[in-house]
């Protein structure tokens, strides 16, 4: 059963043992990449010019004291040690203490992880959306007027800045008119319906661009498919149109778009660090300018390692579903 | 291609010659003629040398020094007399702090771009042609490199680095590096296989020769399609840059220090805001859009690569 690969077996045990030896190939290959993602992460810190001892210890300190904060952060113990020390406690998320405010690094990224996860979440979510509609509407009929229109704005879309979008978008809704609120973030706990409100704004923002890039995916994709032998067949018994293109082609053409849509998530989680700042949310953003300006190490590695572990499991997971939904696929 | 007709029945050494002279075309004037019959690409062409002349030609064309303040003119409206775009908060002339701003904004994308292209092709061209462990470290290395979210990446670099415009690119140029690699290997490989990459080795020309004079020219066309649809990234990430003040440092004008000022002056002045972000939009479109041109021009192989 399990030994026939993934694509023949329908019954449900083979479902599932299919999809596990499917993650677990994935997962396995990830992980020379995890390594390397994690050996950048631990030698920000080598790279910068200088101490990070005399860093922390600020300008009048004296001799005792750098050498008493090297002994404590373990600068003095080989490099391969202090690697597998620092992965260790990185694992479990342990970052240290700020250099510029002491607190723990953990803590202040937890506190604003919400911010930036939300933001991220709903930009992709609206990016599908309105993205993979748009693609299809467009390559119903290719060069005609609404292809042409959905072509342009795309292009428009892609070309626009989402900060200078996010401004506009503050200035007119938000400040001029009031429908909207024009700066602040409510927690999901506290209140979802004033949550997904603030967030309205920023989302379009940000999932602008990424929408656009949906619909040229899905209608470039969509276009390919609709050339294909098969779909000619199903034309030809006299299907309409809707069940074509929603039953026949879209199949076809999901599993690019899944990945392309995993993959703003990635390009949207680091634009979330500008259209926050425009949008007053007490996000990662701020705490990640605050920290590159006072070359706070700690916080750098943690945001990146965070944000980074992020990007890959859901593209792992993109890669997972699709792979298991493709049955060309065959794992090695 | 055109349909070249036929000199008649009698195919005599003279017909075969005018054929042969009629039929042949040079690459770049094939890729010329292509480029040039699409309207959407001329005209951004068009669009984008008047955008390089702007910037160029900036203490020529602008009307005022840049980054002159004038208190007693601060925030005025577009249409004053002497400002044509009005004066930001300092009174500076908006209108020709827009045209020098043009040319960090083109600097800039240049910058990240090269380093990019240094950093992602040179590496893969001797991975793809080497191959083995190389070429698996290598590419193990690119897909560390794109795990990460690229704006945060860039900002780890300037963390490093420190804040400031070239820093800045060096970090777009590290996001851009593992993208340039990609398809600098994919290239290697199918080029690798060719027979004319057989031949020259059976002739015992060097491995660097080989590749500087036979593979590397295979390269130029998925490089240079790339190259723009980057670069028209790399505006757009300076400027976000610039925004949230990592990259360009006052008094230095960009398109996107530009918008973070009028951004607080908004209430006061709201067409303030407009000026940059549509001279970074019809910049980055008319660039991608010549992009699209150039890899639709260059033939199906290309198409594929670059996709």
């Amino acid at each position: 059963m399990a030994h026939r690969g993934n694509g023949g077996d329908l019954r449900a045990g083979g479902f599932v043992v299919s999809l596990i030896r499917v993650a677990f190939a994935r997962l396995l290959a990830a992980i020379p990449m995890m390594i390397l993602v994690s050996l950048i992460i631990f030698s920000i810190p080598y790279f910068i010019p200088g101490d990070p001892a005399f860093t922390i210890a600020g300008p009048n300190a004296t001799m005792d004291d750098i050498a008493r904060i090297r002994s404590d952060l373990g600068l003095d113990r080989p490099i391969p040690g202090q690697y597998i020390a620092w992965l260790g406690n990185a694992v479990t998320l342990d970052f240290g203490d700020s250099y510029l405010v002491g607190r723990d690094v953990r803590t202040m990224i937890g506190e604003r992880m919400e911010v930036m996860l939300s933001l991220a979440l709903l930009s992709t979510l609206f990016a599908g959306l309105i993205g993979i509609p748009l693609g299809i509407i467009a390559a119903s009929r290719i060069g005609g007027v609404r292809d042409r229109l959905a072509v342009g704005s795309a292009s428009m879309g892609v070309a626009i800045p989402n900060y200078w979008l996010a401004a506009i978008l503050v200035t007119y809704l938000a400040v001029e008119w009031g429908w909207f609120p024009a700066a602040g973030y409510v927690r999901i706990g506290d209140d979802p319906g004033q949550w997904l409100w603030h967030l309205i704004l920023p989302t379009i923002a940000l999932g602008a661009i990424s929408a656009a890039e949906v619909t040229r995916q899905t209608r470039g994709m969509m276009a390919q498919t609709m050339n294909l032998d098969y779909i000619r067949t199903a034309r030809m018994k006299g299907l309409p149109p809707r069940i074509v293109i929603g039953k026949h082609a879209l199949k076809n053409a999901a599993i690019p778009v899944i990945t392309a849509l995993g993959l703003q998530l990635t390009i949207v989680l680091g634009g979330s660090v500008i259209v926050e700042q425009i949008f007053g949310m007490p996000g990662l953003g701020e705490l990640a300018i605050t920290a590159v300006l006072g070359r706070d190490i700690p916080v750098i590695q943690g945001i990146v390692l965070l944000t980074t572990v992020v990007a890959v499991s859901t593209n792992l997971l993109v890669d997972i579903v699709t792979s298991h939904l493709d049955p060309r696929v065959v794992i090695s | 291609m055109t349909v070249v007709p036929s000199e008649g029945a009698a195919g005599s050494t003279t017909g075969e010659a005018t054929f042969l002279r009629k039929r042949y075309e040079s690459p770049s004037r094939r890729f010329a003629r292509r480029l040039l019959s699409q309207k959407v690409a001329t005209a951004s062409g068009v669009i984008l040398i008047l955008v390089v002349l702007s910037a160029i030609f900036a203490p020529l064309l602008a009307p005022l020094d840049p980054n002159k303040t004038d208190l007693r003119n601060t925030l005025l409206p577009p249409g004053s007399a002497d400002f044509l775009l009005g004066t930001d908060y300092l009174g500076r002339d908006v209108l020709s702090r827009l045209l020098f701003a043009g040319r960090v904004s083109l600097v800039a994308a240049v910058q990240a771009v090269s380093v990019g292209l240094i950093l992602g092709v040179a590496p893969a061209l001797v991975a793809g042609y080497v191959g083995r462990w190389w070429d698996w470290l290598l590419m193990r290395f690119t897909d560390a490199l794109l795990a990460f979210p690229p704006l945060i990446l860039a900002i780890t670099v300037i963390g490093i680095l420190g804040t400031g415009l070239t820093n800045a690119m060096i970090g777009v140029g590290i996001i851009f590096a593992p993208r340039f690699a990609r398809i600098t290997r994919s290239a290697v490989l199918s080029v690798r296989e060719e027979t004319f990459v057989e031949a020259a080795k059976s002739m015992g020309l060097s491995q660097p020769r080989i590749i500087w004079r036979h593979v590397l020219p295979h390269l130029l066309s998925p490089l240079v399609v790339t190259a723009t649809v980057l670069a028209g990234m790399a505006m757009i990430i300076e400027a976000g840059l610039s925004f949230i003040g990592l990259g360009v440092q006052v008094p230095q004008a960009s398109w996107g220090s530009m918008l973070s000022t009028a951004y607080r002056f908004i209430r006061v002045s709201p067409t303030l805001i407009l000026w940059p972000g549509l001279a970074i939009m019809i910049t980055v479109l008319s660039v991608n859009l010549l992009g699209d041109g150039i890899r639709d021009a260059l033939g199906r192989e290309v198409r594929d690569m670059s996709s």
